[in-house]
């Protein structure tokens, strides 16, 4: 199973909900960083497991609205 | 054919728990990436973070607004990126416009209507917490292709 799915299928064991707001990096299955900015998270994986595959993305939170071009 | 993804749950400000429809997506540019994005049908565009976008290298230029309800309006540049989505043996590589919000930062990636949608035929199944997308069979452009999964 290509890493994208396994990582983003992981996430239904894992309980994401409490990193809601959040930026966060899956690799093999398992969320290796989480934190309030993409730069910060990008940068732990970057350096700490270079050349691997990391499903990263910011969790909606509270604040997410429909977005519409004016 | 079709594939399925499962809504994951959020926590929202009062503490409640509820399910939002969020989906893998590899953003093909300068290197893969892959993101987590939010599937959002009342959105128009697809609304690419500028973290992201200046890490991939994405060109973006123009002058747009976007906002939400209730919210001031933000200003955005026009950008496209290329992404391959599916699941199993459906995997599809094609082109989305995406705005590109300049003054504000830690946005999610929305992945909106426009260029998308009218790739699959999308449900959104609340009783069972997923999305299914069945490939829209009178769609030009978007083609199969095989995912590179470089570990």
């Amino acid at each position: 199973m290509p890493s994208i799915i396994s990582n983003f299928e992981s996430l239904e064991e894992e309980d994401i909900s409490r990193y809601s707001g959040e930026w966060i990096a899956v690799i093999d299955s398992k969320v290796v960083a989480h934190g309030k900015s993409f730069k910060e998270v990008y940068s732990f994986v970057k350096q700490n497991y270079p050349g691997k595959r990391a499903l990263i993305g910011k969790l909606p939170d509270a604040n997410l609205t429909v977005l519409n071009i004016h | 054919m079709s594939f399925n993804f499962k809504y994951k749950p959020v926590v929202l400000k009062r503490g409640s728990k509820i399910y939002r429809p969020l989906i893998p997506i590899t953003i093909n540019g300068k290197e893969a990436f892959d993101a987590l994005a939010v599937l959002d049908s009342g959105s128009d565009i697809t609304i690419l973070p500028k973290e992201i976008a200046e890490e991939l290298g994405v060109d973006f230029k123009g002058d747009n607004e976007i906002s939400g309800i209730g919210g001031s309006p933000l200003k955005a540049k026009e950008g496209k990126i290329n992404i391959t989505f599916g699941k199993g043996i459906e995997i599809y590589r094609f082109d989305i416009p995406v705005l590109v919000p300049t003054e504000k930062e830690n946005l999610s990636l929305i992945i909106g209507r426009l260029g998308f949608f009218n790739q699959f035929r999308i449900t959104f199944d609340e009783s069972q917490k997923r999305i299914e997308f069945k490939k829209s069979p009178d769609i030009i452009g978007g083609y199969l292709a095989v995912r590179e999964d470089s570990e």
